[in-house]
């Protein structure tokens, strides 16, 4: 789905051609803005979702349903345990929002997220070494 | 009957009596069958299956006082009485109940807190500790709701200080866990040859 | 942890125990004469017990249909009381988490949770597993965790650090205070391993 940026300067754009967005802009950007907070991630590796791994590293899974030039957005995140979600989770959502609209001109209206995995910080919780 | 209110029950409880219970569950589930079975019976061929033909003969020809509803009646007696202790007797709890640490000092996040150790698991603890004690061979414990029995052998032919030694450590170590109320602890030693 | 049908197998034990004891206990009447003895318009032990034509009885279609649903009625019931005694765990399926639901929800698997719960449980010295189990919602969750430990654990040491740091963590993950949390002690069959397992953060060597 494609759908014109954000209308910028003068009427007469028209004569200088249109720059389209595709969807997957959106899903990028919003998931890199997601995982430059300290607290989310999504998952890496594997393959048809089998095998992948959460990591604090990669950038969560963002799907964008785009309706002109409003977006709604569901976002499946990983989150640092524990971190109080309802805060972490608002916070989130007005960070993409402002981050997406700053950087593309999208409205964002709506975010749905889905927190799929809690982990503490350091990865060796969880799985113990014996000495 | 389902139970989908996602509401915690006690983790301490008595049996469910699930025995008597998939008993009569398994009967009616047989009458209900064979209810059926005679009525689409007779839908289709007409007549009652022919297997309810000796009941039919044997009830007509039937008076009060034959032996045959003696004991009937004497079944069905035994049987209510059963089905009733099954129910009200209470039987046993399946677990114990633990005192959290620092005693009283609740948690104030926590709500209202149960913790519970089960009986298998207080016999096995118990018996894991009763082998760190000197002089046991072996040991293998049973626990109720209140008490803790033993069961130690041991290479000692003088088995009467090993026993309250035994008892003595058990008995300190199910404090230690906050089991409360402590169990009685008893043992019986065996000197095997 | 799990869940049994407790109280309604006694419910119902008492319901058919007190129908099976009164209708043995009223043939038994009936059959020494007593019941006739105490009221004459009852039947005399003599006196058949069938004492119209069952073909006439059993005659008309109404009764096949009767005969059906009682069949099915009691086949039924017969059916899912055996179901309710398969235990179950009966977990919270998600908890929302979203104050306003028009800017976007916010949903959490009460399994991730549990599975957060577990894995630092896990890490707990003396804890050989662990299972959590969250039920209720999100404004007033319940906790149940069954915790097996060795046969040497310090169990005062666990509960100590769960009361204190696998809980309040929870609590803070949620915001909210939780309404009950059930713990449930388990000890493991096997003796405890000789090794002590810690977390490895690396080792320097001067």
């Amino acid at each position: 789905m494609k759908t014109p940026a954000a209308p910028a300067g003068s009427r007469d754009l028209d004569s200088r051609g249109r720059t389209f967005l595709d969807r997957k802009v959106v899903e990028k950007i919003a998931g890199q803005v997601a995982s430059e907070e300290s607290f989310a991630g999504g998952s890496s590796g594997g393959f048809l979702g089998i095998g992948a791994h959460s990591d604090f590293s990669a950038r969560p899974k963002v799907t964008v349903e785009l309706a002109g030039n409003i977006a709604a957005l569901s976002v499946e995140i990983g989150l640092l345990y524990p971190v109080p979600l309802r805060q972490v989770t608002e916070q989130l959502r007005r960070r993409i929002s402002e981050r997406v609209n700053a950087l593309t001109g999208v409205e964002v209206r709506q975010i749905d997220i889905t927190v799929s995995w809690l982990k503490p910080a350091d990865e060796t919780t969880g799985r113990r070494r014996l000495l | 009957m389902s139970r989908h209110d996602g509401k915690a029950t006690p983790l301490r409880h008595r049996p469910s009596r699930a025995v008597p219970a998939l008993i009569l569950g398994t009967l009616l589930l047989a009458a209900g069958v064979a209810l059926v079975w005679a009525a689409v019976a007779r839908l289709v061929t007409g007549s009652w299956p022919v297997y309810l033909a000796g009941p039919r003969d044997w009830l007509t020809g039937l008076t009060w006082n034959d032996p045959g509803v003696w004991a009937v009646g004497a079944a069905a007696a035994v049987v209510g009485v059963v089905l009733l202790a099954a129910a009200l007797v209470p039987g046993r709890f399946n677990a114990l109940r633990l005192q959290a640490p620092g005693d009283g000092g609740q948690i104030p996040v926590a709500g209202a807190q149960e913790i519970v150790m089960t009986r298998r698991a207080v016999a096995r603890y118990a018996a894991a500790h009763c082998e760190y004690v000197d002089g046991v061979g072996s040991a293998s414990a049973t626990a109720s709701a209140r008490a803790v029995h033993l069961n130690v052998t041991t290479a000692l032919h003088e088995t009467g200080e090993l026993r309250g030694r035994v008892i003595a450590v058990v008995r300190e170590r199910l404090a230690g866990t906050g089991l409360n109320p402590v169990p009685k602890v008893t043992a019986s030693v065996r000197s095997k040859e | 942890m799990r869940q049994h049908a407790g109280a309604m197998n006694r419910t119902w034990l008492v319901i058919l125990g007190i129908l099976a004891l009164a209708g043995g206990v009223l043939i038994l009447l009936a059959a020494s004469g007593t019941l006739h003895a105490m009221s004459p318009a009852t039947v005399a032990a003599e006196s058949p017990v069938v004492t119209g034509d069952l073909h006439t009885v059993f005659g008309p279609a109404s009764v096949t249909a009767i005969v059906l649903v009682a069949g099915v009625l009691m086949g039924s019931l017969g059916l899912l009381w055996i179901l309710a005694q398969i235990p179950r765990r009966n977990p919270a399926d998600r908890y929302r988490l979203h104050q306003d639901p028009a800017s976007g929800t916010t949903l959490c698997d009460a399994s991730v949770l549990a599975s957060a719960v577990e894995n630092q449980i896990n890490t707990l010295p003396g804890v050989v597993g662990s299972s959590a189990l969250l039920r209720g919602t999100a404004m007033e969750p319940d906790l149940t965790m069954k915790v097996t430990v060795t046969n040497r654990a310090d169990i005062q040491h666990v509960l100590h650090s769960i009361n204190t740091r696998v809980i309040p963590d929870l609590s803070t993950a949620l915001e909210t205070p939780l309404r009950r949390t059930g713990i449930q002690l388990e000890v493991s069959g096997r003796n405890a391993i000789a090794g002590t397992t810690v977390d490895t953060t690396g080792t320097v060597i001067y």
